[in-house]
């Protein structure tokens, strides 16, 4: 309940036709937004059922008791987002994510789902290359348990925190994603890492493209609405990897504010719509920058929002060891492709999170109880492993190796990247990889000691920056949100394909994998 | 700017304030403080937290005697006196630790639950709670294809109860919660009453008859703290007076006297609801070989770390603090729990 779904604002994609604009939506036109969206680096089949089975999530979301927002008629409503014209996403005021999050925590609640709260995973079990459990930590008393199971599901979130100015939870360190690296699994099109436009300068918490759709102006320093001269036909609505390099251009050729931001107009919108579409949005601007959206502008500027990639899945969440699956932001299926839209987040979290847990109930009937052999040494291992750590004397500080790590995949490896800054930002990595040898934990407390979670937490957040940096290295072109300004064309030709970041020997190996296009050719992207 | 944090050790049950300076700069937020301390002073210290933007519920702490949630709460405002929340007193809460207002900020856990560590507290009992309002949406029968309509109306009214996070605060808050360790609360109840109030779910008297007993609707005495200290602006207090006003019983009006004490209501006669069914005991995962994590689950603490940073008062000595209730807590213990972080079902 805690997780950082519950943080999604603006609303979730379903072509339902409710709106007035919308009537004639349907799953292919809501395909087609997704994979131009994903600068056509998406996998079609996925996305064609994603979209297909969009309308019966949403349905059977409201069956479950969510209040989403409704028009007069007492149908859900719909807004604009992002790389759709016209309202497509249907919300629950700005506060989408956490309706949703708390109907599926109360339908946990009645199917009586039990919950191992406040563990921390420390490995996964693999054996006969299938996936036989894992092991983690009770944060309330420092005890390692062993869980034998016959499948196991990632659900971790996304690699967020490895950037500074990141809109994410401070609890999206990237694990699952390192689980799967050093279980033996690659990492699919990690380069691809979101930048959402509008974050609070300050704090960086999320403003929502709602705020947008709703009808919300950009301004430069010379109260000029930029966009126009980046998208002239969607202007704000833009997808997001547009907008926040349009939004980093204005600051770097000198027309932000204070060379940090820029300026999100919504006056023009009225107290009434504010307190109606926006009121989490008026109540986050009050509390964490003393201002009030409906008397005045408030500032803005990009910061990283969303992980494209992760652990590679199939479209039932199945992952390329038995028994392994993957669902939500850690994971690839993938939808998204070089760029995800608005409102297809906790779209796929809840079609492939179904889907999932349905081939998951699938695989687990036919198996007879396995032996807990594996897990017992994994259990062995892990216990020395955390042992060694505890006792290690400490000549660095986790926050500082953190600190440099986010600051250097910001500046390095952020909205615009090139060779020279990616390979200088990837010798800082290999330079923090050995200074992590020197970490150690100031406590021995056995009951919530953070300072182990955290330190543990570094070694797979450097393992999965790399993956970001070696496949961002490799991609020799700009695609969505990876742009490049020494290679600032997409490569159809060579880079049509998804990044497969491996780690063998200790080293990270890239290889591609073929995109599977279907109904929509490949075309030039412009809006 | 000081921050006097209330320390709890588990292993040996000892309490203390602890001191830490933390360099101010605009903007900066209790949680900001905290992390700032258990990043670069003393990485002992435990809380909790997530989403940083009052959004995820995790992170609700007492600031100066008021359950906030650390992560929206300004050092600033808290400082200059332009934050503050005037909460009717709680007579359960006890002797309360002094602090200098000029230039120290309180931070202890939130009362009404059992400290696990320093800052983290047990929330077993409040979930407990909570399911057992059976917080589950009772689709009607004969679903249709296409979403249930809802006039926006009553969107209008349900949203004011579903933007609890669940955070505790209210809880917390309250002495009914501080003074009767089986009523529901504020939060609990507010969740079943956005059930009972959604057109949508069959329109039956079920829902309000759950809460008909006496731990439910009957035992609030309408202090009204809960609204007060609400980080969504959810007002239980008043969805627990017009389930009252149903049953006949008083109104959402305040029923505090001149002198604080709540006026005694006659508790509604419980009406006979269908029994809930039993919540599962806790019970080992058979297929979960557990050891302690070697030296970590024995090893005694290491005093905390950067003495030069911070000046650590002891207010009173390690290993004296087993005989509760403790008068330097703030934290009225369940009685059979010597803050050992048992969990205590409802």
């Amino acid at each position: 309940m805690r997780s950082h779904s519950v943080a999604a604002q603006g609303g979730i994609n379903a072509a339902l036709g409710n709106t007035l604009g919308g009537e004639d939506d349907t799953w292919e036109k809501h395909a087609f937004d997704t994979v131009k969206g994903s600068d056509f680096l998406a996998d079609q089949d996925a996305v064609e059922l994603m979209c297909r089975e969009a309308p019966n999530a949403v349905v059977e979301l409201e069956h479950m008791g969510t209040v989403f927002s409704r028009l007069p008629d007492g149908r859900i409503a719909q807004r604009p987002f992002g790389g759709a014209g016209f309202p497509r996403t249907c919300y629950a005021a700005d506060r989408t994510g956490h309706n949703l999050l708390h109907t599926l925590y109360e339908q946990a609640i009645g199917a009586r789902v039990k919950v191992y709260e406040e563990f921390f995973v420390t490995s996964l079990v693999i054996a006969d290359k299938r996936c036989e459990g894992c092991v983690a930590l009770d944060l309330s008393d420092g005890t390692l348990h062993g869980f034998a199971a016959k499948a196991v599901l990632l659900a971790t979130g996304g690699y967020g925190r490895i950037y500074s100015r990141s809109t994410n939870a401070l609890i999206n360190t990237g694990d699952g994603a390192a689980l799967a690296l050093r279980a033996g699994l690659p990492l699919e099109d990690m380069e691809f890492v979101q930048f959402h436009p509008t974050t609070l300068y300050g704090t960086n918490i999320l403003i929502s493209e709602a705020a947008r759709g709703e009808g919300g102006y950009l301004l430069n320093s010379r109260r000029d609405r930029f966009m126009k001269r980046y998208a002239e036909q969607a202007m704000e609505l833009a997808p997001r990897d547009i907008v926040a390099r349009a939004i980093q251009t204005e600051i770097e050729e000198g027309r932000g504010f204070k060379n940090e931001f820029v300026m999100l107009d919504l006056t023009q919108l009225g107290a009434d719509r504010i307190n109606e579409r926006l009121p989490g949005i008026r109540q986050i601007a009050r509390d964490f920058a003393g201002a009030d959206l409906i008397k005045e502008p408030i500032p803005v500027q990009p910061g990283q929002h969303y992980s494209m990639g992760g652990v590679p899945v199939e479209t039932d969440g199945s992952t390329l060891v038995r028994g392994l699956y993957a669902a939500g932001e850690c994971a690839c299926v993938s939808v998204h492709g070089a760029n995800r839209l608005g409102g297809n987040s906790l779209l796929e979290t809840v079609v492939f999170g179904r889907r999932a847990g349905a081939a998951m109930v699938e695989s687990s009937r036919a198996m007879s109880a396995r032996s807990t052999e594996s897990v017992e040494a994994a259990l062995a291992r892990d216990l020395e492993r955390i042992d060694r750590l505890l006792s290690r004397e400490r000549t660095e500080r986790v926050n500082n190796i953190l600190d440099d790590l986010r600051m250097t995949m910001f500046e390095m490896f952020g909205i615009f990247r090139d060779e020279d800054r990616m390979k200088e930002g990837l010798g800082i990595l290999t330079h923090l990889k050995a200074r992590i040898e020197n970490v150690g934990i100031g406590t021995r407390q056995s009951t919530f000691n953070q300072a182990l979670v955290a330190a543990l937490e570094l070694e797979g957040m450097l393992d999965v920056a790399e993956t970001v940096a070696r496949s961002a290295l490799s991609r020799q072109e700009s695609r969505g949100s990876h742009a490049r300004t020494d290679f600032p064309k997409r490569d159809d030709e060579n880079f049509l394909v998804h990044t497969m970041a491996w780690k063998r020997a200790g080293e990270i190996e890239i290889v591609s994998k073929p995109v599977a296009v279907g109904m929509f050719p490949v075309e030039a992207r412009n809006y | 700017m000081v921050l006097k944090v209330r320390r709890f050790d588990p292993s040996t049950g000892s309490v203390r304030y602890d001191h830490y300076d933390v360099k101010h700069r605009p903007g900066m937020t209790v949680l900001d403080a905290l992390l700032h301390i258990q990043e670069r002073i003393d990485d002992s210290l435990s809380f909790r937290y997530s989403c940083r933007g009052a959004v995820c519920g995790s992170c609700a702490v007492l600031v100066n005697r008021v359950p906030r949630l650390a992560c929206r709460t300004q050092l600033d405002a808290v400082m200059q006196g332009t934050d503050t929340l005037e909460l009717k007193p709680d007579p359960t809460i006890g002797e309360l630790e002094p602090f200098n207002q000029r230039f120290e900020i309180l931070v202890e856990p939130l009362p009404h639950f059992h400290v696990l560590k320093d800052l983290v507290v047990d929330f077993h009992k409040f979930f407990r709670f909570h399911e057992a309002t059976e917080p589950v949406f009772r689709a009607p029968v004969g679903l249709p294809d296409r979403e249930l309509r809802l006039e926006p109306a009553a969107v209008k009214e349900l949203e004011v109860y579903t933007n609890c996070v669940l955070c505790g605060a209210c809880f917390a808050a309250c002495p009914v919660c501080g003074k009767n360790p089986n009523y529901w609360g504020p939060a609990a109840l507010a969740q079943l009453y956005r059930f009972a109030i959604d057109p949508r779910e069959p329109q039956d008297d079920r829902r309000w008859a759950q809460g008909n007993h006496p731990d439910g609707w009957p035992a609030c005495e309408f202090f009204a703290n809960c609204k007060l200290v609400c980080p969504k602006g959810v007002p239980p207090n008043l969805a627990i007076g017009a389930a009252r006003r149903r049953f006949g019983g008083p109104s959402s009006e305040p029923l505090t006297t001149e002198t604080g004490e709540a006026a005694k209501t006659e508790p509604v006669a419980p009406v006979p609801a269908e029994p809930m069914a039993p919540v599962p005991a806790e019970e080992p995962m058979p297929e979960s070989p557990q050891r302690d994590a070697g030296d970590a689950a024995t090893a005694p603490d290491e005093p905390p770390e950067g003495g030069e940073q911070n000046s650590v008062e002891q207010s009173r000595p390690a290993g004296d603090s087993k005989a509760e209730p403790n008068p330097d807590c703030p934290v009225v213990p369940e009685p059979g729990d010597g803050g050992t972080g048992e969990p205590n079902p409802a």
